[in-house]
């Protein structure tokens, strides 16, 4: 009986700590929001664009198996609005047709590009400039992972700053533009993030999101609440409180002199966003600079999430064993007051609440049952404490959905929002429990050291 | 417990209907002004144009614009970011005369620091010298971002004689990028030039101290002002550039130097060789770079010299300079033989000079 009441004191206890802490991640968040709603306003991006002291950037997409859609990005991707930029697609060996359609398409030939940093990377294959389009270079490599395309990319970039996209994705037209805006602004900014949001449904038209619509598969639609939530309090909170430790590889903007003096991606572990940013961090740190990393909530990055249980679970799992690597591979943060918020929060809410928090959930369940099926506890005693945990997500949800609707309104009716107060209401009903479960394996994987690789089944935009 | 849980419950489900209602509220609330502005777009267009015309006057204007100055300002805005000339002065002594820029002034006061930011912001693009003051009391204030678009605003407003507060404010008391304080600054279009001419003579006469003045190295602000005399290709500025070029103190300055003249194009009246055998590389490079765009007379020996350079890019553009200099020849005898600087020659020979980013 005993240690069934302690483990479910402890996740009360747990419960209520990371759920303070989105509370207060939502507050802060709020104010954050706020601000950026107003320099949003006043910021003149016509102007900028005209400019010529905006920093040229490199633009760096791996593309592994991206057949389907990788011409119709880069093709989207060519006609983005920033004043001096270049594309470096790298193809990571891929099993399929990716470099001939490339190839074909974008009239490549032979380059005289050299390698100008030096990380290490897989044998590289050629390097190709395109007849049609100048700022267009495509680096073909022997297959070693995302980490490894990205810091071929970097080697074959020109410029200072440098953005990764991952090939499926698509970009707002002037994305990049607020995205560099806080390089600009402040010296001290080293890497800028910005949001992902789904497009399985929405209407694209030469490679823009042109009508934003809500997917038909629910599946899509509990990710859309998932990724509210994640972009809108979760990073917009924790940069706030300058303790953002992800920036997500599909879209994110960094020094490229940083990224080189870091080491680069690492190649050890499948979480390499996450992993960069924890890097960065610590070895800013170590030095004793004064640096700034930031997440931007309206630069959006479109991109197709999984439709199908399989596919999603494989995701999740590596999810979260890259976290469990990332975390584990800058373990030295763990309450380092030296590394400021995020060493003190960040890292520890990532490690208990992220990392080992399907643990403790599965744990809580267990005991649950096991405290209802000895009668230690009554039926009406367990059943509010999980209405209380099942509304305080639904709020948290609702939350998200409303940040979104008095920001930027992506989703501007009044059904879509239906709709989606709707899933985050079903959400936990099912899909929680089997998040838990999908961390859990993730978990299990990363304690065993098996690498799951996934591969997404891309539908043409 | 089960009381507090229950109590819990109740707070959440009061919280989550709330949240709900307001979701709804807002939506509605949002749709309303979305069609409410397109039907004041539909109907101000036209009245705009009658108004430009001189078919309507202001009384009229101002009756129909009605103190709507959000919706105004939606309204206003594409037309400021690009008109030009008359028809901006009209629009402006309309804002003028309905009150629009009256009401902008007073938010200039308000306490709070979004409605300030905003009005400073309207104010710049409808450029109200009389809010001058108080936008240069803006540049002291402890948030970087009011610093920012104050000092935006009076530059698009045009007062240069606030230039040089506008940069120190920048340059002490925010974290912004020499590149953002020169889009800032670069507003003011060719008549901030005079006035950094004269700061940049006083200081190479020892007359202004920069470092005392804008608290950073005097090579710092000095280098941000040969960059914006760069940009504007301000050809009276040559004989400065020259001046710096002859006193060779910093080479951070001397850099900029090379890169603005690069951009003027024009002839200098001194040796370059001292750049060309600089031991800074990106001495060199610049240097380089400048005489490719602006070939002179008289380094041929020291440009060939520099093809056997230690640095892999100096040698790349000594190799270009000569390329595109109807100097192919050099390259292609130096190609041949067992001379340092051969694998380069080569390489540009095989290229056909053509290289990106260069």
């Amino acid at each position: 009986m005993n240690i069934f009441r302690t483990i479910i004191y402890i996740s009360i206890i747990y419960f209520l700590l990371v759920n303070l802490t989105y509370i207060a991640l939502n507050l802060v968040a709020f104010l954050a929001l706020k601000k950026e709603k107003i320099k949003f306003e006043v910021t003149d991006l016509q102007k900028t664009f005209q400019s010529e002291f905006y920093k040229p950037l490199s633009i760096i997409v791996p593309a592994y198996n991206e057949e389907k859609t990788i011409t119709e990005s880069i093709q989207a991707m060519l006609s983005l609005t920033y004043p001096e930029f270049e594309i470096v697609v790298v193809n990571d060996g891929s099993k399929d047709d990716t470099l001939k359609r490339l190839r074909e398409k974008f009239n490549l030939v032979p380059s005289n590009r050299t390698n100008k940093a030096d990380l290490t990377t897989a044998k590289i294959r050629g390097v190709y400039d395109s007849l049609d389009y100048p700022n267009l270079v495509v680096v073909d490599k022997e297959n070693g992972g995302k980490a490894d395309s990205l810091n071929a990319g970097i080697n074959y970039a020109h410029f200072p700053l440098v953005c990764n996209i991952d090939a499926d994705s698509l970009i707002e037209s002037d994305a990049l533009l607020r995205l560099v805006e806080p390089f600009v602004e402040d010296k001290r900014v080293v890497a800028a993030g910005g949001s992902i949001r789904i497009a399985n449904d929405c209407v694209v038209e030469e490679g823009k999101v042109t009508r934003v619509k809500l997917p038909g598969s629910w599946l899509a639609r509990l990710q859309i609440v998932e990724y509210l939530r994640a972009f809108l309090f979760g990073r917009v909170g924790w940069a706030a409180l300058e303790g953002l430790m992800i920036i997500s590889g599909a879209f994110g903007i960094f020094r490229k002199s940083h990224l080189i003096a870091a080491g680069g991606y690492s190649r050890d572990t499948i979480g390499e966003d996450m992993e960069l940013v924890l890097k960065l961090n610590r070895k800013l740190k170590e030095q004793g600079r004064d640096y700034r990393t930031v997440f931007l909530p309206d630069p959006v990055c479109w991109t197709q999430v999984p439709e199908t249980i399989k596919t999603l679970g494989r995701q999740r799992r590596r999810w979260q064993q890259g976290l469990g690597q990332s975390l584990m591979m800058n373990k030295e943060l763990l309450f380092n007051r030296d590394y400021g918020v995020v060493g003190l929060l960040a890292y520890p809410f990532f490690f208990f609440g992220e990392f080992i928090g399907p643990v403790i959930e599965f744990f809580g369940y267990i005991s649950l049952f096991i405290v209802l099926f000895f009668g230690w506890a009554s039926l009406e005693l367990v059943l509010t404490f999980l209405t209380v945990s099942i509304l305080l997500r639904i709020v948290l949800s609702t939350l998200s959905i409303l940040f979104e609707q008095l920001t930027f309104r992506k989703y501007e009716n009044l059904r879509d929002n239906g709709k989606l107060l709707l899933t985050a209401f079903l959400e936990g009903f099912g899909y929680q429990q089997l998040h838990m479960i999908w961390r859990l394996q993730g978990l299990y994987d990363f304690l065993k050291g098996k690498n799951i690789w996934g591969e997404q089944q891309r539908k043409e935009f | 417990m089960l009381t507090i849980i229950r109590a819990i419950i109740i707070v959440l489900l009061t919280v989550q209907i709330g949240l709900m209602a307001a979701l709804i509220l807002y939506i509605i609330r949002a749709k309303r002004a979305e069609r409410r502005s397109k039907e004041l777009e539909a109907r101000w267009q036209p009245l705009l144009y009658e108004y430009l015309e001189d078919e309507v006057d202001i009384k009229t204007m101002e009756i129909e614009l009605a103190e709507n100055y959000n919706s105004m300002w939606n309204f206003f805005r594409p037309y400021l970011d690009n008109l030009i000339g008359s028809d901006r002065e009209k629009i402006e002594k309309l804002l003028q005369e309905i009150g629009f820029i009256a009401h902008f002034r007073q938010q200039l006061n308000s306490e709070n620091r979004s409605k300030r930011i905003r009005a400073a912001f309207v104010l710049g693009k409808v450029r109200d010298s009389v809010s001058l003051p108080q936008l240069e009391e803006m540049l002291q204030s402890d948030s970087t971002y009011e610093i920012i678009i104050a000092g935006q605003a009076i530059t698009d407003i045009g007062a240069t004689e606030l230039v040089f507060e506008i940069m120190a404010a920048f340059l002490q008391r925010t974290n912004i990028t020499f590149e953002g304080i020169s889009q800032i600054i670069i507003n003011y279009g060719e008549e901030i030039c005079p006035p950094l001419i004269t700061i940049l003579t006083d200081w190479l006469a020892g007359r202004v101290d920069l470092e005392e003045k804008f608290q950073v190295p005097a090579y710092q602000s000095a280098a941000l002002f040969v960059e914006l005399l760069g940009h504007s290709r301000y050809q009276e500025a040559l004989p400065v550039f020259e001046k710096i070029l002859q006193q060779r103190e910093n080479e951070e300055l001397l850099i900029q130097v090379l890169k603005a003249l690069s951009r003027l194009k024009e002839p200098v009246q001194i040796d370059l060789k001292p750049f060309l055998t600089h031991e800074n590389r990106v001495i060199r490079n610049q240097t380089l770079k400048y005489l490719y765009k602006c070939c002179q007379p008289g380094y041929e020996e020291q440009i060939v010299g520099l093809l056997a350079d230690e640095n892999w890019w100096v040698s790349f553009y000594a190799a270009m300079l000569l390329y595109h200099n109807g100097r192919q020849n050099i390259l292609t005898e130096i190609a041949g033989s067992a001379e340092q600087g051969a694998a380069m020659s080569s390489y540009i020979l095989e290229a056909g000079g053509q290289f990106e980013h260069f």
